[in-house]
């Protein structure tokens, strides 16, 4: 964030990563209130939707910041559009599995 | 009382906005047609060499020569080709060897967002300098297919007078209608007669054979071929371009029999099993569990038809009905169209997976179409009844089953 | 009691898990706003232009090019006989023959290419006399492009100045250009007898650092290739035949890209001089510092100061590939590179070509042919010529030329659209960086497929004849619209009449 800030850029990535534990332990939070029985590889599913959004973001507006606006703002729309359907589709899969689990308990 | 006198008020209107829209769209057509009528020699004029004047010697050649000379400099031949939209007019500018100097699209009916595609794919660039002698071809720019080969066809058809001038032979042969006739037509005849099938069956399954129905359409006539219909469609249809040749019937061919089924039974089953948006939009709504939600409001009823007459009108008036479409399918089906449409055909596909269809439900012209042709039927219909009871007596209900009928349209369209 | 304990762990663990929940909601959206912002500033990161940036330290040439190494390099086709180059071939000798020919001689150039006074010249026209329209088109075009350029001072002032301060530079004596035979020039900077290395592999290792201690980007060495040396050329003889001096062993070849915004901002906005004065220094650095060590060695610089062509011998050296736009292609700045060299007679290991499969990709792209305002570079599928022995694409350099006399540059010298299109011209960034590495990794191609359809499909592109000046049609587009600090509205007292056609930040 702060690529010439031998302080601020460190410090920006420390606390980034930070959030992304409160990030999971909030997620784990509604997981349980759910029900959702998250397992290893729910998980795993959850983690590498989320990782490619946040990139997938990232990699459009590092496309605006190199002005390329054209390529960015088509690149979000597209990629973005196609993982918003995923994580849908996702969340759809985990409800459905929470039934199954539910009704066999 | 009360009630029935709104009725009756809120009909005359829509009565007044059946005909008015019907006398716009002429009016349109009749204004657009001034237009044209000089813009085509000015064009020609500007294919010309600098200084250099027009004589036309035949139909689709003319003959350019520089005033100090009275020998042709170079020969000007015009020919047209059958794109998506209906006839592409070209222009050619061709040297006394038979090289290709110039090349101008006269007028073209296909959607604009096409041909771009074609002259950013250089298809133009890549003809100049050919040779007449032989027959004209380059590669389909891909993405744009139909505007590429109505283009080539185009100026193939443009070449012949000058070779037959220079050379003395023609290479093309007048192409026949029905030869553009492809097995997708077919396809959409079967597919057509299958949906009418599965609205009518009792079958246990009835909701599995439309869901098939609903996908294939939407591998067939969406992501393999893009030929859903849409407002533009219907402009061709109405300008009556579609009688020269179309480069893709399908689309047209489901148009018409949606349309004439809507008439015979006041049922609209091109949505519910066919079309391809249709179909992406249930699968998202599966995906997201999308509720099924009416927008209840007269301006989700009004604005979609505002919006399909503004853009048949301007399709009739620069005679390119082609253009003014304003459909997402271009962009869902094959990436092509503006960033505008591009945004939105992003927010219709995020907002199908928490709402069921809200294209259909706000902005599709297809509602409109089908509003409009049951309207005006049951109109013509209470008229005649009308007639006959004021023969055989009186007896008021017409009205009222008409009105009825009108309001349960949405609901079936749906 | 036990009752109110009981409620009150409940409470405490509700609200625990209720800020846990809120927190993690939060979270996501900082995270959202983290990645917009960090994307956008690694897209401004000044650390993402190559050779303008993080030189010194050799980390420049960040792309590992072992696991690619190969024998022989797949883009050198040969399918005919191997011919070196004749003096004729070089661009820059007709032009500054015929040049003279006009200004000393009075000749008046005419559509008969058969009336050129130097044979030499006449050789080469007589082998493309298609061509030779396109020559005599690129005099006058110079003359319209003269009589134009003033009125848009006000636009391209800082442009020119840019340009122009290091065009002066490259104009210096250093290093001076040869002026005796090789054999005596070659030598002018040895002192004392030769230090030994103590092994070839050693001298190489050295001699790559010491190029990035000059300042170049990237480096290799090879072997020097008698096939891409000129015939009858050689810079302080008048008179010379076919022979190669026998202290020729080795090419030292280097390079850096030219300034990157200035570079996407081709034509008007661009130049090759910041480059050039740098390899052309580097290279005077190179030869002096082989001297003190007791070797012979024999710069090869831009503008024109050449005995052998740059890009074969720097694709023997594994700096990259052929490309359909006959530039050098490299993994890390794409074709955004200038190249110089240093003969030396000093023993080095020599590099291997490398093999990126960047020739399928230049099979499907086509983007550089399709901008390129003069229409010089083939959109054939596959290389469709064959040069002096080797398959390459054709390219049709007197139009080039021809462009570059009408091009709204200040001196009428280059162009570089075709730089600034190709979809390996961008910087190191991190999403370019994956690209990059992923793409040469991919033996099925998905990879180059799937970027290409996006470059293809979401990229803007200015219209090829946009390029044009508007005195030959078009409206001074670029790639990228010119940065702040070329733009003289920002900093000089000049009213703004004109509008950018480029891309830019979109927002």
């Amino acid at each position: 964030m702060f690529p010439q800030s031998t302080v601020l850029d460190p410090l920006f990535w420390m606390l980034l990563g930070a959030i992304q534990v409160l990030l999971f332990a909030g997620v784990n939070q509604w997981a349980k209130e759910h029900q959702l029985g998250m397992n290893w590889w729910k998980w795993a599913l959850a983690g590498g939707w989320w990782f490619s959004f946040v990139l997938t973001i990232a990699g459009a507006f590092t496309l605006l910041g190199e002005n390329e606006g054209n390529a960015g703002w088509y690149f979000l729309g597209f990629a973005g559009t196609l993982l918003v359907i995923a994580g849908a589709g996702l969340l759809k899969v985990l409800l459905v599995l929470r039934d199954k689990s539910q009704q066999l308990a | 009382m009360k009630k029935k006198q709104r009725k009756q008020s809120k009909q005359r209107f829509e009565k007044l906005a059946s005909v008015g829209s019907i006398l716009l769209l002429i009016l349109a057509w009749y204004l657009g047609g001034l237009r044209i009528a000089d813009s085509q020699n000015g064009l020609l004029n500007d294919l010309l060499a600098d200084g250099n004047s027009l004589q036309a010697i035949s139909a689709g050649l003319y003959q350019g020569h520089s005033k100090s000379d009275t020998q042709a400099s170079e020969w000007i031949g015009i020919g047209s080709g059958i794109g998506y939209g209906g006839p592409m007019e070209v222009a050619l500018t061709v040297s006394h060897q038979g090289e290709i100097k110039r090349v101008a699209v006269l007028s073209s009916k296909d959607t604009s967002s096409y041909l771009e595609k074609v002259v950013q794919g250089k298809l133009l660039d890549k003809l100049l300098g050919q040779n007449i002698k032989t027959s004209i071809y380059v590669d389909a720019i891909s993405g744009a297919t139909l505007s590429s080969n109505a283009l080539l066809q185009a100026t193939n058809a443009a070449a012949d007078p000058v070779r037959k001038q220079l050379f003395g032979f023609t290479l093309t042969e007048p192409a026949s209608v029905i030869l553009n006739f492809r097995w997708l037509d077919i396809v959409a005849l079967l597919m057509f007669a299958l949906a009418v099938w599965v609205s009518k069956t009792r079958h246990p399954k009835k909701s599995a054979f439309n869901w098939a129905l609903l996908l294939t359409s939407m591998g067939l006539f969406g992501f393999y071929s893009a030929s859903l219909f849409s407002s533009s469609t219907m402009g061709i249809f109405a300008s009556g371009a579609w009688i020269s040749g179309l480069g893709n019937y399908t689309p047209l061919i489901l148009l018409l029999l949606s349309a004439g089924y809507i008439i015979a039974y006041n049922k609209n089953i091109y949505c519910q099993s066919l079309c391809p948006f249709g179909a992406a939009q249930e699968c998202l709504a599966k995906i997201g569990n999308a509720k099924a939600t009416t927008f209840k409001h007269d301006f989700f009823i009004w604005f979609p038809r505002v919006i399909l007459l503004a853009a048949l009108c301007f399709g009739g008036y620069f005679r390119n009905p082609a253009s003014f479409s304003y459909e997402p399918f271009g962009i869902m089906f094959g990436m092509v169209g503006s960033l505008y449409l591009f945004v939105l055909t992003v927010l219709v596909v995020i907002t199908s997976l928490l709402i069921r269809r809200p294209w259909c439900r706000s902005l599709c012209p297809i509602n409109a179409m089908t509003d409009f042709l049951k309207f005006n039927k049951n109109w013509a219909k209470q008229i005649s009844k009308q007639r006959q009871k004021s023969r055989s007596e009186r007896a008021p209900e017409g009205t009222i089953i008409a009105t009825q009928a009108s309001a349960t349209n949405r609901s079936e369209a749906l | 009691m036990v009752d109110k304990k009981h409620s009150e762990e409940a409470a405490a663990s509700l609200s625990r898990r209720n800020f846990l929940k809120m927190g993690g909601i939060a979270a996501a959206t900082a995270t959202v706003g983290a990645a917009a912002g960090a994307g956008f500033v690694a897209g401004r990161d000044p650390d993402a232009n190559v050779g303008w940036g993080r030189t010194e330290a050799g980390k420049d040439m960040y792309f590992n090019r072992e696991p690619f190494r190969v024998d022989k390099a797949p883009c050198l086709n040969i399918a005919g006989p191997i011919e070196r180059p004749e003096w004729g071939d070089f661009l820059f000798n007709r032009v500054m023959s015929m040049g003279g020919s006009m200004h000393k001689d009075g000749w008046k150039p005419n559509k008969d290419w058969q009336q050129i006074p130097d044979p030499r010249v006449r050789e080469y026209y007589s082998r493309y006399p298609e061509r030779w329209p396109e020559m005599l088109l690129s005099f006058r075009e110079k003359v319209k492009h003269d009589a134009n350029l003033e009125k848009h001072r006000d636009r391209f002032a800082l442009a020119w100045a840019y340009s122009g301060a290091f065009g002066t530079g490259l104009h210096s004596n250093f290093p001076p250009v040869p002026t005796a035979h090789p054999d005596e020039d070659d030598f002018k900077w040895v002192k004392r007898e030769p230090m030994e290395f103590q092994s070839p592999a050693h001298a190489s290792k050295l001699v790559k650092q010491m190029a990035n201690k000059f300042g170049m980007s990237l480096v290799g060495v090879t072997k020097l290739d008698p096939s891409f040396v000129f015939k009858n050329m050689m810079r302080g003889m008048p008179d010379w035949g076919e022979e190669i001096p026998k202290h020729w062993k080795n090419v030292i070849i280097f390079g850096v890209p030219m300034n990157w915004d200035p570079m996407y901002a081709a034509i008007g906005y661009s130049t090759s001089f910041d480059a050039y004065y740098r390899v052309k220094q580097a290279s005077g650095l190179m030869a002096a510092w082989l001297g003190e060590l007791g070797y012979a060695a024999r710069p090869q610089f831009p503008g024109a100061d050449y005995e052998a062509m740059m890009v074969p011998l720097a694709i023997q050296a594994g700096l990259g590939e052929a490309t359909r736009n006959g530039i050098l292609m490299t993994p890390e700045v794409g074709p955004n590179i200038r190249l110089a060299a240093v003969f030396t007679n000093l023993d080095l290991e020599a590099d291997k070509p490398v093999d990126l499969h960047m020739g399928h990709f230049c099979e499907s792209c086509k983007i550089c042919a399709d901008s390129c305002p003069s229409g010089s570079i083939s959109k054939a599928d596959k290389p469709d010529t064959v040069v002096r022995g080797y398959k390459k694409y054709g390219f049709n350099q007197d139009s080039c030329w021809r462009f570059w006399q009408q091009g709204p540059s200040e001196t009428g010298l280059g162009c570089r659209v075709c730089i600034a299109v190709c979809p390996y011209t961008r910087k190191n960034n991190w999403i370019h960086a994956l690209v990059k590495e992923s793409d040469p990794r991919d033996p099925t191609g998905l990879t180059r497929n799937a970027l290409l359809a996006m470059q293809h499909n979401f990229f803007y592109y200015p219209d090829a004849e946009n390029y044009h000046a508007e005195w030959s049609g078009g409206n001074f587009a670029s790639y990228h619209q010119p940065p702040e600090w070329l733009r003289s509205e920002n900093y000089l007292k000049v009213e703004k009449t004109w509008e950018y056609d480029g891309n830019w930040e979109g927002i």
